[in-house]
């Protein structure tokens, strides 16, 4: 089931398009990170799924409803750039926002709630008094009180510490595991790469990319770096000859040869063309793209005229 | 719609703006219904029941928008430009929004009145039903106005300063319209909540589907904003 559905969603402000024929489909389960460089229309399209602006054209289905208001109380969302009321505790807000949910919230819901965060400590604390971070956490809070099947997290750990961010993407997971559905966008690579299953990558407000992690590193690299640490080579001749045919930018030295083939599949008979030889084989490392390298080979890519 | 009019409610009490209005409301209440107690033997007995509302009458007519205005002028701008209302919209519909908000301030302010006007009738010793009504209806449509300015202007300093010039220019403007004697601009009284209010009897329900109308202005003006 697509918990997302999102059909030529467009967005221009005056003759700039910021979201542009996006198309986009996530099911139910997933954690679909969406990445992209600053003002590459990811907050903004996040903002037209959960209502906080309205499309230029498209349409869009959350959890198979056409109508968002239909379906407001089964969403969380953290949006970017939000504050709270100054005046209002943190169970204040919490349970002022699950009630505007359809969801009445016990103090003891809200604290557990505020403990998932990390942000018991602070519960009765005026929000006016509140560190950026812990209005993040805040933010975070609010999204998944109603206990909500869609989760939005816009930027969920910018601007928080790391022990912070780790127990943030720890939760990321936890509500994966509770059946939810998370929609994230986030400026760290790693953490996408850790927590998503599903990626995203956003140029110019369209979608340059997408796929699983694998499918975007196998798109992207037809290059797989072989680093080869072995036993001294008797005879390198014979060797060579064969590592041309297998592969290319050979470099052999006493004990360690490296070279980039095309495919994982021509890795096995390096392997036993070495052992053949009588070589004896250390170690092997496969030099897998991160995600970073996609990223950034993506947006190279992007900018070429 | 209900928890965001009782948040609304709940806020208006908080404000230190909202204490002195209240004290001035009550204050010229008190006055003026003692001052009428006082001067009853020369007034006859029906000027002297309505004279007991007068001073709530005359501070709802002629400085309403501007009370209104003063109290809730940002009610939803403020919310807007903080980015607060984030929150409300990715939790509950626009309209619902638009209408809570609205209802929060109509109550505050029928609480206000309906004070008033229970410290008449204990001076007065007639509890005035019609005159809730009649500035009831009123305040409807002042509020309504004031919630369409908050969603026009997106900037709570220009609706500050344009709810207090249109608090000072339209009640002069409406009285200037309702009496004038020229066809030019005489038809324009229909637009005014003062006409009806004047006219008084049941022509006061209009003002109850004035101010609805404006309202659901508002609602259609806001689902159209990107916030």
């Amino acid at each position: 089931m697509n918990v997302i559905e999102a059909t030529g969603i467009t967005k221009m402000y005056g003759p700039k398009t910021v979201v542009d024929n996006v198309n986009l489909k996530v099911k139910k389960g997933e954690i679909y990170g969406f990445l992209g460089r600053n003002g590459a229309g990811k907050s903004t399209f996040i903002n037209i799924m959960t209502g906080i602006i309205q499309p230029t054209s498209g349409s869009f289905k959350l959890l198979d409803e056409p109508n968002l208001n239909n379906v407001k109380h089964r969403i969380g969302v953290l949006p970017d750039y939000s504050t709270f009321y100054d005046s209002l505790t943190a169970i204040d807000h919490l349970k002022y926002y699950a009630k505007l949910s359809g969801y009445k919230a016990s103090t003891e819901h809200c604290e557990s709630v505020l403990k998932r965060v990390g942000l018991l400590e602070h519960a009765h604390k005026k929000a006016g008094k509140f560190s950026f971070g812990m209005k993040k956490k805040l933010g975070i809070a609010q999204a998944i009180i109603h206990n909500p099947e869609l989760i939005f997290l816009d930027e969920p750990t910018s601007g928080i510490d790391a022990e912070s961010a780790l127990h943030i993407q720890q939760l990321i997971v936890n509500l994966q595991k509770e059946g939810k559905t998370v929609f994230m966008t986030s400026h760290n690579l790693h953490e996408v790469e850790k927590l998503c299953t599903r990626i995203a990558i956003m140029k110019n407000g369209r979608i340059w990319n997408e796929g699983t992690l694998e499918e975007l590193k196998s798109r992207y690299m037809s290059s797989i770096h072989v680093e080869i640490k072995h036993s001294p080579i008797p005879q390198k001749e014979g060797l060579f000859t064969f590592l041309k045919t297998a592969g290319r930018d050979i470099t052999i030295t006493e004990t360690k040869t490296s070279l980039v083939v095309d495919a994982e599949e021509n890795i096995p008979p390096i392997i036993r063309a070495f052992t053949g030889h009588e070589i004896d084989i250390y170690r092997v490392n496969v030099h897998e793209p991160s995600l970073e390298e996609i990223f950034l080979n993506d947006n190279l890519d992007a900018s070429a005229p | 719609m209900w928890t965001i009019c009782f948040h609304e409610f709940k806020g208006l009490f908080k404000s230190i703006k909202s204490i002195i209005i209240i004290a001035i409301i009550f204050g010229v209440t008190y006055w003026t219904a003692d001052l009428m107690t006082t001067l009853k033997d020369q007034l006859d007995v029906h000027a002297g029941k309505e004279g007991y509302a007068s001073g709530i009458a005359s501070i709802v007519f002629l400085l309403g928008f501007l009370f209104i205005s003063s109290l809730s002028h940002d009610v939803i701008n403020r919310e807007v430009s903080t980015r607060t209302i984030r929150f409300l919209v990715t939790k509950t519909s626009r309209g619902n929004i638009v209408i809570g908000k609205y209802l929060g301030m109509w109550l505050f302010w029928f609480f206000c009145i309906f004070t008033s006007f229970v410290l008449v009738a204990f001076i007065s010793k007639k509890f005035l039903w019609w005159g809730i009504l009649e500035c009831m209806g009123f305040i409807s449509v002042a509020i309504a106005y004031n919630l369409i300015f908050s969603i026009i202007f997106p900037k709570p300093a220009v609706t500050m300063f344009f709810g207090i010039v249109f608090a000072l220019v339209f009640p002069a403007l409406s009285f200037w319209i309702i009496f004038s004697s020229n066809g030019a601009i005489s038809w324009l009284k229909f637009f005014t909540p003062y006409y009806y209010a004047l006219l008084g009897n049941f022509y006061v329900f209009i003002n109850f589907i004035y101010a609805i109308g404006v309202l659901m202005l508002g609602v259609v003006l806001f689902r159209r904003r990107d916030l």
